[in-house]
């Protein structure tokens, strides 16, 4: 079944869009809600989040691209519930360590944005990342986007762990910079 | 702005942006296995080379004995290729049967590709390069000669030229270009000058840098290259590497290298 009939069993308030949408695209959430959280209970849960998340948005929104829309869902529910955890002090070991690693690209603050300037930010993260070859882009929303382990990535992309490590500390450095050009208060 | 919220900020891009990094990492990997089925198709090549020569040699007999298959071994992060046959060993300068007699200095063990066998590797005695060497497998010796480095391993181009026991330009006797239509003489200079200050760059930095934002026909069409011998002196090696001299780069025992263009065109115009 493709996404825009997908689509269309979840306008049409069909349960049978939940159950499609678990076969084509369960995996994949269930990927994400994992590297993050690394908890195989805590993962399930997100990815239920995810399909009555999806359920409650469709209508009236219609993504143009469907696993991107239940990507983000599903990264959305894990951050937070990683938050909560976080909280807890149950802290991931893997999240803390992706974490320190964008501190590299903004200095220390503690003022919240607001949804405008990130969603700025995140234009600009779009552009720059537009901007670099294909494949350093695919590593790092690997990487940040979908939050896969340097030791996945190096076999995704038959690359070494320190190639990785160096292709990613490069990308960040330059997107430290795009970022303080653009105003971006950091 | 914490890491927290940036992180958030990059669940905010582009959907386009997150679906295609799907899809550039298949395309990234079959540019990968493109390169992987060149490499076997030049060694199927190369198998086909020799009966043909033979045939050709022979005015019209064919040499139908099978094609004993490669026996290649890991050794200092680079393959080896286990032979007897002296047609190639010849081209060193080795004319006789590896034995006891024949070994210098112990180097370290070597692993078979598929097998999984060790061996004891030892230098040639009177060998200046390590770009052949003795393996010792069961109280036997045969000779194991140079293929290329393992992927995605840096090899400065000096450790590569030691490999060959090139040290400077004297080490090089003689050195052709072959052009679509002609061969061209090269000074031995030149060559040196061009390939000691190569720089290693991965098959990946060379793809982004060259390849990046080109179609597929424009990377077919831009991709002519010369082709270079050069005969080092002592033992007779023929060293040949593939010239980009469009982009700056020469590729060389599977790995390429950033050259700059002036070099390249003083090579090829020294003739």
């Amino acid at each position: 079944m493709n996404d825009n009939e997908i689509i269309e069993l979840y306008w049409n308030r069909s349960e049978i869009a939940v159950k499609k949408t678990a076969e084509k695209y369960g995996n994949y959430c269930y990927t994400i809600a994992h590297n993050i959280l690394c908890n195989p209970e805590d993962s399930d849960e997100c990815l239920n989040d995810t399909y009555l998340n999806a359920w409650n948005a469709m209508p009236p929104h219609r993504p143009n691209m469907l696993s991107a829309f239940l990507g983000k869902i599903t990264r959305n529910i894990a951050l937070n519930r990683y938050k909560h955890q976080k909280r807890k002090k149950r802290c991931g070991e893997q999240m803390a360590m992706l974490l320190s690693e964008l501190d590299e690209c903004i200095e220390c603050s503690n003022r919240v944005e607001d949804e405008i300037e990130n969603a700025l930010v995140a234009r600009t993260i779009s552009d720059y990342l537009y901007s670099v070859p294909k494949i350093n882009s695919a590593l790092f929303i690997q990487r940040y986007f979908f939050c896969n382990s340097i030791d996945d990535l190096s076999k995704r992309f038959k690359f070494s762990n320190s190639k990785i490590t160096s292709m990613l500390y490069r990308m960040r450095g330059e997107l430290k910079i795009i970022l303080s050009k653009e105003g971006v208060e950091i | 702005m914490t890491s927290e919220t940036l992180f958030h900020c990059i669940g905010l891009i582009d959907d386009a942006l997150i679906v295609k990094s799907e899809k550039n990492i298949l395309q990234f990997k079959k540019q990968k296995v493109v390169k992987q089925i060149a490499a076997v198709a030049a060694v199927f090549a190369l198998l086909l080379i020799a009966p043909i020569a033979k045939f050709i040699n022979n005015s019209g007999t064919i040499d139908d004995s099978p094609i004993e298959p490669l026996r290649v071994y890991t050794f200092n992060g680079a393959y080896y290729e286990a032979t007897d046959d002296y047609n190639v060993l010849n081209n060193y300068g080795i004319y006789e049967k590896a034995d006891e007699t024949k070994i210098d200095k112990y180097l370290g063990q070597a692993i078979s590709d598929d097998t999984s066998t060790h061996g004891n590797v030892y230098s040639i005695c009177n060998f200046e390069s390590t770009s052949v060497l003795i393996l010792k497998i069961n109280k036997e010796y045969e000779y194991m000669v140079y293929c290329n480095n393992i992927e995605e391993r840096e090899v400065p181009i000096a450790e590569l030229l030691s490999i060959h026991g090139i040290s400077s330009a004297t080490d090089i006797e003689n050195a052709y270009a072959l052009t679509d239509t002609s061969e061209i003489n090269c000074s031995s200079h030149a060559i040196w000058n061009l390939i000691s200050t190569a720089r290693y760059v991965s098959a990946s930095d060379y793809y982004n840098d060259v390849f990046a934002g080109m179609s597929e026909e424009e990377q077919q069409s831009a991709n002519h290259n010369t082709v270079v011998f050069v005969v080092s002196k002592g033992t007779t090696q023929y060293f040949r590497f593939e010239c980009y001299r469009d982009f700056g780069y020469i590729y060389l025992y599977n790995c390429y290298y950033e050259v700059s263009k002036e070099a390249i065109n003083t090579l090829l115009s020294n003739t």
